[in-house]
């Protein structure tokens, strides 16, 4: 995708400079809906802008056919439904600020079907898996685009029982929608940090490596029992493996072997699956801090499918700020890797590295660097299970998501500006008028006196006066 | 009316210029003359409206100004929706406005109406306010009916613009009847929008019982439900019967919370279907037994089992959901549907094995009682549980008993502060988070050695910030550690205070409170006495002081992050204060206090009591000796005390020590002085609330008494006592600093761990069960100490039994030797348990641990003697006994 074309989509979409929200067009040909068809239900899912390898399109068509476990199907996409429409943080001070969902977002990588949503408040994010067992054959295309889930459609769901197959079409073929049928149209404003984290929650997936599995049985009794509420100052807690299940503790286990649950009660959105469930896998960052708080993700694994739950590392906290990506971003040589991976990407399920960088002619390493570069564009997705990407692109705009990253931009302005100065082991950085911040670069992490870093220290990605100081000291 | 008004206008000189109108149009808001805003801004456009919106709105903020009027001219004025919202965010628009609005609407035409219902209605004020408002603007053409839930949602508490204890009979029926189009539309759609269950539950609530509101008792008024008003339309047949029930049915069904399905239910059996009407929707009360909704299963169990009473019963309609039913954890909705599910099975055997299937489901039930009647009624149907079915043996624990105990982390080195400069970042960290009291500790030492000291670069701006951070009101109260450290950074960094005081000098104390930043302290004259608070603030201000003077070492300075300190270190530092240097008492105190007992009698036997009282700052510190040689004897107090604004804490368990120092210098007195606990526990119970983060307040606790856990135990009682009812209280840290111990925990500490387990957060039930696998595993815990304070609590009947067993189950989870101490406090406690409404679960939990642990328990006369088919006789029943 080159960076000046937007999907259609996104093409209406309006960003004015120092705006914080933007404004997305969902158009749909119609409402979704679900009927019951030679007894059978019969969903069909509208589909407003997107890509296809074929380029850009306005309502794309990537399946008809039918899917297993249809009771299992319905509450998996009304649970992603559900993490659209919920703020599981609501800040001090916003009461009862309307809340607009954004509309899940389906990828069709061809043997399968990835549904994807992410909370209001910008720290849960879900993707429902259905898999190729699940589906009776092959995607008529690959792509991505959003789906609409209206009330009604989430109630005709909420009504479907039964494990008889279930007959799913994700866009409809033009020639057979009858000619006035009007397209519906909801403009829903984005916040910037909403699309930044959407994009960046992927980078905190590529990280992961399963810690904990439990039995459908204890799946149940754990989930059941986590705690209702805990607000957002409440401590952080951690999954512990207990004999054959698992338990909640307050103390992380330094060798690793315990995963962050950060806001407990932010799984529970999970319980009407759990009937379906045969098991549970908790995945935790390989490389961070054990005694750390930490994003993780929770994998619920049913028939045919998985639904993949990432939880920001605290309920206060959403992925957009983790600034996880900032280095790779900082490094220009990157964003032309980019662009060379970005080039033949085919909407594979799962990546695969190795051929990446024979295609490229670039290393491994620098192929998944630049993956990771294109996750917090948007243009790739982490599946942790696989431990591969995957490639969609979201339907939203490229170009105003590569510019979300505040704190690069910033950085870039001091380096540039001269405001960075060495002094004896360290470097004093001149920032916000008169005040000087001093910075110490180092292997074991860096350093800053500034509030940003006071605040945060190196949980959530380098300061812009430690990035200013690195790209000065890279020169 | 735009035309009536521009016609009266031509008799009344138009404004000259733009001036002019503003100047009219300010006088017409203040004299609330509605008619005369409309004209004045009647065919204006919008650059003029613009221009008039600035003075419109220091008009508004004047407060001297009409309701209508200045609706009118504001929505006549305001330029976006922005401004709207911002203007219009709590407070309630006058309904009687609308008139005026709808002809400045009618004629503005701006282009942001259509989200004008949105702004109103969806803002930070409840969607109740302005519903009468919108909807008359909707009435009079100028809005299309919003399509924005709250719109609708407004309208149940917001129809009626009367205060309801004097509404006339029916007056909400009257309401709706009167209002054409508000049935078909509006109310219809309320009953198909998500959240309108709440919003109708809390409305009818009020109806059915009245409530307390700030003129009295508000009546019950039953003919002010919703629910009635339905009931009318049905009844006359302007609502038809088969539709709402439908509506019923469905919202049950549908994907919304838990809190939105209630109303509907009552509504549902407010219509109270007959069978054949229950018949037609078999399929639907099926599909609500997988419902996520308690409620929803219920009305569908209780449909299917009257169609089952009446023979008409679809038993694959009962099937299709009642393998998610019996998925779920609450045992009644469980064993009701076994229930159903073996009644059908009965009056339909051809269905038995499918029956039968369904089940053995709830083999996996976490409660022995309905794994039990899975068993039988799986022999009455000829079956066993199939393969794959995973048992869930003595309620998941018995794996746990056998699991090694987790390790336990030995405590870090504390280094001290090297420089200003790492004191500087340490510091612009801790006054944003002081999330770790280890590095509070070092922070505190850095300021007093290095107070004369600065950083390289960013003195000035840590200064400022600090500044603004000691002065936030976000930042509060004693129980905020963010703020003394604030204040700590401005006293180290900002230009020193005219006039240096001692921290004893009350009038120095006042002089400096005028301050602004120290306006923001809390000196030790502030907390309560006899409390750590006091002395964690006492040596706050010690060292605010010793800083002020100059500064020097400090003595208390923890070796490790567990607030030890080593007899070494400490000998060390007081050489290094030199012959006549007087210590700071509070300081010297916290020195003593974090050695352990026996060094504290090798350090009086060196130094001796003598030099104490010497070369120290107080003579009394001689009272430093008796620490060594501490011998409590702990008495348990269960009664109401006092609390704050004539109120009364009910029931606070407090622990009293009858041999308690009961000398009345301050930094002893603050630790050790527990002659009278019960006297401010009340007060104390209150301390936590207002702080933004009392978890780290009371971290730092826990390093003041690194080595007796029963005395911290004590102090922190009131504030678990508040963690029964509330989920901010911060107790974590003191729980999990008793559960590391590395001594013997008595009685205290056993009930504080309890109250703990019984805490209203799970977050904190969590750490408390952390805290008894930690003491068990370490070996400090004692089953029977711990089993007599379970008792106590069970007895005094102020904590909840349901989480206390469901804690203790957690803890038993967490390791062997949990389960063991968990076992044995059970069975202590034992004679407490009969006659209580959690007896039964109580005695499952140690029917689970006694089978695993292969023991037998002797079971008191009363309970051996429960009815065998009772819930508490069958839990009996499943304990191996020898009585």
């Amino acid at each position: 995708m080159s960076p000046d074309v937007c999907p259609p989509g996104a093409s209406d979409l309006t960003y004015p400079r120092g705006v914080e929200a933007m404004e997305q067009v969902y158009r749909y040909r119609r409402a979704s809906s679900v009927e019951t068809v030679e007894g059978r239900p019969d969903v069909r899912l509208a589909t407003s802008g997107g890509w296809t390898p074929e380029g850009l399109a306005d309502h794309p068509r990537f399946f008809d056919g039918f899917l297993g476990h249809a009771e299992q199907a319905a509450a998996a996409l009304l649970a992603v439904a559900r993490v659209a429409r919920t703020r599981f943080f609501v800040p001090p001070g916003m009461l009862a600020a309307i809340l607009r969902a954004a509309d899940p977002v389906v990828t069709s990588n061809g043997d399968r079907l990835r549904f994807e949503s992410f909370s209001a408040c910008c720290g849960v994010y879900v993707r429902l898996d259905l898999l190729p067992g699940a589906l009776d054959g092959p995607a008529l295309g690959t792509g991505t685009t959003n789906v609409d889930m209206n009330p009604p459609m989430r109630q005709a769901l909420a009504a479907i029982v039964g494990d008889q197959a279930l007959h799913l079409a994700v866009g409809e073929d033009v020639t057979v929608t009858t000619a006035d049928a009007a397209v519906t149209e909801a403009r829903v404003p984005l916040p910037e940090r909403w699309l930044k984290g959407f994009a960046e929650v992927q980078g905190a997936g590529a990280s992961m490596r399963p810690v904990l599995q439990a039995s459908a049985a204890e799946a149940r009794r754990f989930l059941r029992a986590l705690p209702r509420g805990s607000g957002g100052r409440a401590p952080v807690l951690w999954a512990a493996s207990a004999g054959n299940g698992l338990r909640l503790t307050a103390r992380p286990d330094r060798a690793g072997g315990t995963v962050c649950l950060a806001g407990p009660e932010r799984l529970r959105f999970l319980e009407p699956l759990l009937r379906f469930a045969s098991g549970l896998r908790a995945y935790a960052p390989a490389t961070a801090e054990p005694s750390r708080p930490a994003a993780s993700i929770w994998e619920l694994q049913l028939a045919d499918a998985r639904v993949s739950v990432t939880l920001s590392p605290e309920v206060s906290r959403g992925f957009s700020g983790e600034g996880g990506v900032l280095r790779d971003l900082a490094d220009d040589t990157g964003a032309r890797d980019a662009d060379l991976v970005s080039a033949v990407l085919a909407f594979e399920p799962r990546i695969d590295v190795v051929r990446l960088a024979e295609e490229t002619g670039m290393s491994p390493d620098r192929v998944l660097t630049a993956l990771g570069r294109l996750g917090a564009a948007g243009r790739v997705g982490f599946d942790a299970h696989e431990s591969a990407w995957f490639h969609r692109e979201l339907p939203y705009d490229g170009a105003a998501l590569d510019a979300m990253h505040p704190r690069l931009r910033d950085a870039r302005a001091l380096a540039g500006a001269g405001a960075v100065r060495p002094v004896d082991d360290a470097y004093v950085v001149r920032s916000g008028g008169d005040a000087e911040y001093l910075v110490h670069l180092g292997p074991a992490g860096s350093r800053c006196t500034c509030p940003w870093y006071g605040k945060h220290r190196g949980d959530r990605g380098p300061c812009k006066h430690v990035l200013a100081a690195e790209l000065v000291r890279r020169g | 009316m735009v035309d009536l008004l521009r016609g009266q206008a031509r008799h009344e000189e138009e404004p000259r210029d733009l001036a002019e109108r503003q100047e009219r149009l300010v006088r017409a808001m203040a004299h609330d003359d509605a008619e005369a805003v409309v004209r004045l801004l009647a065919g204006l456009g919008e650059a003029d409206r613009r221009a008039l919106s600035r003075p419109v709105l220091a008009a508004r903020q004047s407060r001297l100004v009409g309701r209508s009027a200045t609706t009118a001219a504001l929505l006549g004025t305001l330029p976006g929706l922005r401004e709207v919202r911002r203007e219009f965010a709590w407070g309630r628009v006058d309904p009687a406005a609308a008139d005026a609005v709808a002809t400045v609407l009618r004629d503005r035409a701006p282009r942001w109406l259509d989200g004008l219902a949105e702004a109103l209605a969806g803002g930070q004020a409840s969607p109740t306010e302005n519903f009468l408002f919108l909807r008359r603007l909707v009435r009079a053409g100028v809005l299309a009916v919003p399509d924005v839930p709250e719109y609708v949602l407004g309208m149940v508490g917001g129809l009626l613009d009367v205060d309801r204890a004097a509404a006339p009979e029916g007056a909400l029926e009257s309401a709706v009847r009167s209002d054409p189009g508000l049935i078909e539309g509006e109310l219809w759609t309320l009953l198909h929008t998500e959240r309108s269950g709440r919003f109708l539950s809390n409305h009818d609530a009020w109806a059915a019982r009245g409530v307390e509101g700030p003129r009295g008792l508000y009546p019950a008024r039953p003919d002010l439900a919703w629910l009635h008003v339905i009931l009318a339309l049905v009844a006359d047949g302007t609502y038809r019967r088969d539709a709402v029930l439908d509506v019923a049915v469905e919202a049950s069904l549908r994907d919304w919370a838990a809190v939105d399905i209630p109303w509907f239910v009552q509504l549902h059996d407010a219509l109270a279907p007959t069978v054949d009407e229950l018949a037609e929707r078999q399929g639907r009360y099926g599909a609500l037994l997988a419902a996520p909704a308690g409620a929803s299963v219920h009305l569908g169990l209780r449909s299917l089992s009257t169609l089952l009473d009446a023979g008409r019963l679809d038993v694959d309609a009962l099937l299709s959901g009642a393998r998610a039913t019996l998925l779920r954890q609450e045992k009644g909705t469980v064993e009701r549907a076994l229930r159903l599910l073996a009644a059908a099975a009965t009056a339909h055997p051809e269905h038995a094995g499918a029956v039968a299937s369904v089940v053995a489901t709830a083999t996996e039930h976490p409660r022995a009682d309905v794994r039990e009647l899975v068993g039988r009624l799986l022999t009455r149907l000829g079956s066993t549980p199939p393969d794959g079915v995973e048992p869930f043996a003595a309620g998941g624990i018995t794996v746990a008993v056998h699991g090694g105990p987790p390790r336990r982390e030995p405590a870090a080195a504390v280094v001290p502060v090297a420089d200003a400069d790492e004191l500087a970042e340490l510091l612009a960290h801790l006054i944003e988070e002081a999330d770790d009291p280890a590095e509070v500790e070092r922070a505190l030492e850095g300021l007093a050695r290095l107070a004369g000291h600065r950083p390289r670069v960013g003195a000035d701006a840590l200064a400022r910030r600090a500044a603004r951070q000691s002065a936030s009101t976000i930042v509060g109260g004693w129980a905020d550690v963010r703020r003394p450290l604030a204040i700590g950074a401005v006293y180290w960094l900002a230009p020193p205070p005219a006039t240096p005081m001692p921290i004893t000098d009350a009038a120095s104390l006042q002089a400096r409170r005028r301050q602004p930043h120290v306006m923001a302290g809390s000196p030790p004259e502030d907390a309560r006495p006899r409390t750590l608070p006091a002395m964690i603030s006492g040596r706050w201000w010690e060292v605010m002081g010793h800083m002020i003077k100059g500064g020097g070492p400090m003595l208390a300075l923890p070796t490790t992050t567990d607030g030890r300190l080593s007899l070494d270190a400490l000998l060390s530092r007081l050489d290094g204060l030199g012959p006549g240097v007087g210590g700071q008492p509070f300081d010297m105190v916290q020195a003593f206090l974090r050695l352990s007992p026996e060094d504290r009698r090798s350090l009086v036997d060196r130094i001796g009591p003598d030099a104490l009282r010497g070369a120290r700052a107080d003579g009394g510190l001689a009272a430093l000796a008796t620490l060594g040689d501490l011998q409590p004897r702990w008495r348990r107090h269960c009664a109401d005390s006092r609390a704050p604004w004539g109120g009364v804490a009910a029931g606070v368990v407090t622990w009293s020590d009858e041999a308690a120092y009961r000398g009345t210098l301050q930094p002893l007195s603050s630790v050790l002085d527990r002659s009278a606990v019960w006297e401010t526990a009340g007060y104390e119970v209150r301390e936590g609330e207002g702080s933004a983060r009392p978890e780290q307040a009371m971290a730092l606790w826990t390093l003041v008494l690194p080595h007796e856990p029963d005395l911290l135990a004590s102090h922190a009682h009131p504030a678990l006592h508040a963690a029964l009812e509330t989920s901010k209280t911060g107790t974590g840290p003191v729980l999990l600093a008793i559960g590391a111990s590395a001594r013997p925990l008595g009685a205290p500490s056993c009930s504080a761990l309890l109250l703990g387990l019984a805490a209203r957060a799970g977050t904190a039930r969590a750490i408390a069960a952390d805290a008894v696998v930690d003491a068990a595993t370490g070996g400090v815990l004692d089953g029977r100490v711990l089993g007599n304070e379970l008792g106590a609590l069970l007895r005094d009947g102020h904590v909840r039994p349901a989480r206390l067993v469901a804690g203790l189950r957690e803890a038993a989870r967490g390791a062997g030797a949990a389960a063991s101490v968990v076992l044995d406090a059970l069975v202590a406690a034992l004679p407490e348990a009969p006659g209580r409404r959690e007896t039964a679960s109580y005695l499952e939990l140690l029917g689970d641990l006694a089978t695993a642990a292969g023991r037998q328990v002797t079971m008191p006369a009363e309970l051996a003697a429960a009815p065998r088919s009772s819930a508490v006789g069958r839990a009996v029943r499943r304990i191996p006994s020898t009585g």
